[in-house]
């Protein structure tokens, strides 16, 4: 599913647009604001055909995969729970076969993308309120096709370490490792295999709010953190920070290059989006101030040998930006420029701001 | 002379120079000059008729002769001639006129006497006086002709020199030695003739120059009428000449009788320039002057007793004044009842111990009888009387200012805004709450809404309205997620929806768990209902209170809270329980305005502020332990420490009062920071930080280390002003809450805006 947007939103939607800003489909089946999104191919395993996986975690403690296939409705496939408490992010390994959560009571759960034949957790014993919401929004397990039952899916492995709110697990380029990053100040690197934690890095008073692995063989992480920083980190050396890149406000949210080791985009709460390279880090390659309140979430797609690449930043503005980018490759200046907006439509009275954006290739 | 000279004129034939003297003699006016010279012989002659002039003296022809002969002579040697009879003509005019002026009657000028034509009577006719001829002696024939050259270049020369024309002049003719010794002897005048050296002629010389240089060899005055010893004539002094008056009437100036001032001046520069060492009496001194001494016999105690300060000098002796002169004025001296009051006093009370005498001249002065008297209790007083060397107290200020740690060092602490919450319609907002987990607020502002935020976001996730009046306070649970709103005349509880439901259902459970038992209803007490209407979502319960509730305390445990009406005169303050439903009025008669009341954290303590004090309750034995007085006019908050030890007081009159405990009821500082105001106060469960929140816009973050030895007072820093409200109609910051466990604070203010500051 090349070239399409993917954005979650505080109405509790997912919206998927195709790079030419069309509104292509609409998710409703969560229940909280959506934190997290991350896409794969759907496996063949699934026996559904071509189509595009995406996983989208909630403050409604699960994570929802739907199927979108390339043609026809997007399907609810699974949901994922964790814990009893809010997801803050999911995220994909390169090959596709797993999937990491992070919670917001510390714990980090690794999920295969199997799909599940049956319950593997009960369900929530709800309050009288909340038990009746959720009938009323629950719509793909009554709506939609019949044939399938949506069935909850447990972890194959719960990290436990953290003693506060987890902000973001994400794969090592191995899928072997998973570093996750949270606010009591460390930033932690699991044994996918065996859960067994490994190095761990603790910055005194500095909450992680986000984090990236950079591109390359070197263990190099970046971290947005709330006392206006971005901290790079070298897990194999003993230093504990490697590097600060310094913000005006804080950075909830780091996308690393896909490709280039040294280059990363950081967005700041006050709308200041930045490419920064690592081996020059005391002024940022390229500065662009995103209009419209604050700015919650980026994601960079480059496509290429040109080095050209697609920012979609979302915003408290309840709008999608799409920026294009150029870092410098042969023949192209770095720099970005705004290409269009999208309308993320809200339903609510709060309005939707996109918390979760994800750019397909 | 004058026959010798007229003859050579004659027998010349030229015109020559104008004699002056003989025309003069005339009498007659000057006419032209006549190539003969009879006429001055016939003036002369006439002359003499007047009887008033001098005869014309008569010649010596002999002598003329000679003196032509040799002339002639000597000029028939020469080649020119002219200038030789000129020569002969000046020699002989020369000695004329010296003639003429030996002879007083013939002087020249000598007046004629006529017969006046208008008076008829004999009248002096003087002659006229050529100017140039007469009066001027100037214009007298010089007898130098060669210029201003000296004779002696011309000394084996036969001329002296060349006249102006440019001829030689010759010289004289001289005779040899021996006509000069002869001339010695006959000529009596040869003694008296001169070699003039211009001309090296022989010049005679007349008695009166004669005399002339007599005198000056003499060294006397060479005015011969000069008379040295005339009489002094007294001008101003004699009988009748005395002066009265002084020359001048200016009067004379006191600095001729007193000492003079720029002397003083002058004297004083270089007494000045020898203190400052600028002028030293005997020059710069070097090591070589100074004596070189190596101290043999000295000890360590001797080295160190040099090094130490010299002792002080004995106090001055006064110096003798004027009533010890030994002639003193009149008015030293004392009088007879002065003298006999002196000698009935004892000798140890008299002012002085002498009387004051006076002696003519000082032979008279006898010899002092107490000489060794005073000198030896001089010595007394020296050695009884130890001087005790008073130490001045020299305190460096910077000493006494508290040496506190740098903010640097107190770090972390809140510096900078990262999240805004704008609240819509920009009403002011009165009052915030952080849950227990840390990741919701709750503000009330003044239009009665609650809204909840996401704090790492700032997104509103919940909103409430509850009534149009100002919420007064808004209070999470410490235990559980649910927070409790205070708002005109009742209490509401609400558990938000967004929370996940097992928190939810526990929240639930807890606080409804009383109405499955009742109890019997007391008439006065609140009461507790289930939320009707339903006000929002997740409003549970509502609880009626009397009068405006305004603050919000909850207990540690998160059973009991209380709520303060200052309204409500005897039932302000109201001590509820959420698992009983149960609502009691700890206070029978309340002294003054409650304004706000605080749970201790560890104790079962009860703090209630009024206006102006402090009052410290033990809930269990119900009764009253302290009384703090801040010393402030009007408390508007107060924070307990987490340690349940200290508390701060802020006071609408711009003071923060520390107490300290265990210290007295008198507050351990005050501290005056904010300018308008103080809103709120709020001290940081987790840090070692404190807040004030005030009226001039400004959140101030203290640090306060509280040390665990009771000896050592508490550290408080000022670390950090945080500037990020505007001020609305006079209202700043209206609250300010901590971070559960991180140091960050919100602060909500009139502007419609709460800020998260984070480190």
């Amino acid at each position: 599913m090349p070239g399409h947007i993917l954005t979650g939103a505080y109405d509790n939607t997912v919206r998927i647009y195709s790079e030419g800003q069309e509104l292509l489909h609409t998710l409703r089946s969560h229940t909280g604001a959506v934190t997290g999104l991350a896409a794969f191919n759907a496996p063949g395993e699934y026996g559904l055909g071509e189509g595009q996986v995406v996983a989208s975690s909630s403050h409604d403690r699960s994570v929802h995969l739907h199927y979108i296939p390339t043609t026809g409705e997007p399907t609810l496939l699974t949901t994922l729970h964790t814990s009893p408490a809010q997801v803050s992010s999911v995220a994909v390994n390169a090959q596709g076969s797993s999937l990491v959560t992070a919670t917001w009571d510390g714990l980090v759960g690794l999920f295969n993308t199997s799909l599940p034949t049956s319950h593997e957790l009960p369900a929530e014993e709800d309050a009288e309120s909340s038990r009746k919401k959720r009938r009323k929004l629950a719509p793909t397990a009554t709506e939609g096709e019949e044939a399938r039952e949506v069935f909850r899916k447990a972890p194959e492995l719960v990290l436990r370490g953290h003693q506060g709110k987890v902000s973001k697990a994400v794969w090592d380029l191995d899928g072997r490792s998973v570093f996750s990053a949270g606010w009591d100040f460390t930033v932690r690197q699991w044994d996918a295999g065996t859960g067994v934690q490994g190095v761990v890095k603790t910055t005194p008073d500095r909450v992680h709010l986000t984090l990236g692995r950079m591109a390359g063989t070197a263990p190099l992480l970046a971290t947005g953190t709330s006392d206006r920083s971005v901290c790079i980190f070298d897990l194999r050396a003993p230093t504990t920070v490697q590097l600060t890149l310094p913000h005006s406000s804080p950075v909830p949210s780091v996308v690393p290059h896909p490709t280039a080791p040294h280059l990363l985009t950081s967005a700041t709460l006050s709308g200041v989006l930045q490419i920064w390279d690592l081996r020059a880090p005391r002024e940022s390659l390229v500065r662009v101030q995103r209009e419209g309140g604050k700015c919650l979430c980026v994601d960079w797609k480059v496509r290429g040998e040109g080095g050209e690449g697609l920012w979609a930043t979302g915003g408290e503005d309840r709008k999608v930006q799409v920026w294009r980018t150029g870092t410098g490759g042969a023949g192209t200046t770095v720099g970005a420029t705004a290409v269009g907006v999208e309308r993320v439509q809200g339903t609510d009275v709060d309005g939707a701001r996109p918390a979760a954006v994800a750019a397909t290739a | 002379m004058a026959t010798a000279v007229a003859r050579a004129s004659v027998a010349n034939g030229t015109k020559r120079k104008v004699d002056d003297l003989n025309d003069k003699s005339d009498g007659t006016a000057l006419g032209p000059i006549n190539l003969t010279l009879s006429d001055p012989e016939e003036s002369d002659g006439e002359e003499s008729s007047g009887g008033e002039e001098e005869p014309f003296p008569e010649l010596d022809l002999g002598s003329d002769t000679e003196e032509d002969e040799e002339d002639e002579e000597y000029d028939s040697e020469d080649d020119i001639e002219g200038e030789e009879e000129e020569e002969d003509d000046e020699d002989e005019e020369d000695e004329d006129d010296e003639d003429d002026e030996a002879t007083p009657e013939s002087h020249p000028r000598a007046p004629k006497i006529v017969q006046s034509d208008i008076t008829g009577f004999p009248k002096k006719v003087y002659p006229e006086i050529d100017a140039v001829y007469d009066s001027d002696s100037s214009t007298e024939e010089d007898p130098n002709r060669i210029g201003n050259v000296p004779l002696h270049w011309y000394d084996d020369l036969p001329h002296i020199g060349y006249d102006i024309s440019g001829k030689r002049v010759m010289r004289p003719a001289k005779g040899d030695e021996l006509d000069k010794f002869l001339s010695t002897v006959e000529d009596p005048t040869s003694w008296s003739t001169a070699v003039d050296k211009s001309t090296g002629a022989q010049v005679q010389l007349t008695p009166e120059e004669l005399e002339l240089i007599g005198r000056l060899a003499r060294a006397e005055n060479p005015d011969g009428d000069y008379d040295p010893y005339e009489p002094t004539v007294e001008w101003f002094t004699g009988p009748g000449k005395e002066m009265t008056m002084p020359l001048t009437s200016r009067p004379e100036p006191k600095s001729r009788f007193i000492p003079s001032k720029w002397e003083h001046k002058k004297v004083m520069k270089i007494v000045r320039a020898i203190r400052q060492g600028r002028i030293t009496p005997h020059g710069p001194v070097t090591a070589a002057q100074q004596p070189q001494y190596y101290a043999l016999w000295s000890t360590a105690d001797e080295a160190e007793a040099s090094r130490r300060p010299p002792p002080l000098p004995a106090p001055k002796v006064r110096l003798p004044t004027h009533s010890e002169s030994y002639n003193p004025p009149k008015e030293y001296l004392p009088t007879d009842e002065e003298r006999k009051e002196w000698e009935d006093m004892d000798p140890e009370d008299r002012p002085e111990n002498y009387l004051p005498r006076s002696h003519d001249t000082l032979r008279h002065v006898p010899a002092y009888e107490d000489f060794v008297k005073e000198r030896f209790d001089r010595q007394l007083d020296l050695y009884l009387a130890p001087r005790v060397r008073r130490v001045k107290l020299n305190i460096d200020p910077e000493s006494l200012v508290p040496k506190l740690p740098s903010p640097k060092e107190l770090r972390p602490f809140p510096v900078a805004q990262n999240v805004v919450f704008e609240h819509p319609g920009k009403a002011r907002v009165r009052c915030v709450s952080w849950s227990m987990d840390g990741e919701w607020v709750a503000t009330g502002d003044e239009r009665g809404v609650v809204r909840c935020w996401e704090a790492e976001v700032g997104k509103c996730v919940w909103e409430g309205t509850f009534g149009d009046q100002p919420v007064g306070a808004v209070e999470w649970c410490p235990k559980y997620n649910f927070f409790l709103i205070a708002v005109s005349g009742a209490l509401h509880l609400v558990i938000p929806p967004f929370l996940p439901p097992a928190q939810r259902a526990a929240a639930h459970t807890y606080c409804t768990s009383a109405f499955a038992t009742p109890s019997a209803p007391v008439p006065d007490a609140p009461k507790w209902t289930s939320a009707k209407p339903l006000l929002a979502d997740g409003h549970i319960l509502t609880v009626s209170v009397p009068g405006n509730p305004k603050q919000l305390a909850w207990h540690a445990k998160g059973d009991y809270f209380a709520s303060v009406a200052p309204d409500a005169a005897a039932k302000a303050v109201w001590i509820h329980q959420v698992t009983k439903h149960h609502s009691q009025s700890p206070f029978r008669k309340v002294k003054g305005t409650v304004q706000l009341v605080s749970f201790h954290p560890k104790q079962p303590h009860f703090f209630v502020a009024t206006q102006k004090y402090v009052r410290q309750y033990d809930l269990v034995n119900q009764k009253l332990l302290r009384t703090l007085t801040p010393g402030l006019r009007w408390i508007s908050s107060l924070s307990i420490h987490p340690s349940g030890e200290h508390l701060i007081v802020g006071s609408y009159d711009r003071k923060l009062a520390w107490f300290d405990l265990e210290m007295g009821t008198r507050p351990f500082r005050v501290l005056r920071y904010h300018s308008r105001a103080l809103r709120s106060v709020a001290f940081s469960p987790a840090h070692p930080l404190f807040a004030s929140a005030s009226d001039d816009g400004t959140v101030q973050i203290f640090h306060a280390t509280v040390f665990a030895d009771l000896m050592t007072d508490p550290r408080i820093v000022p670390v950090k002003v945080l500037r990020g409200h505007e001020v609305r109609e006079g209202l700043g910051v209206l609250g300010v809450r901590w971070h559960p466990r991180l140091s960050w604070c919100v602060s909500v203010g009139a502007d419609g805006r709460a800020v998260l500051w984070a480190n």
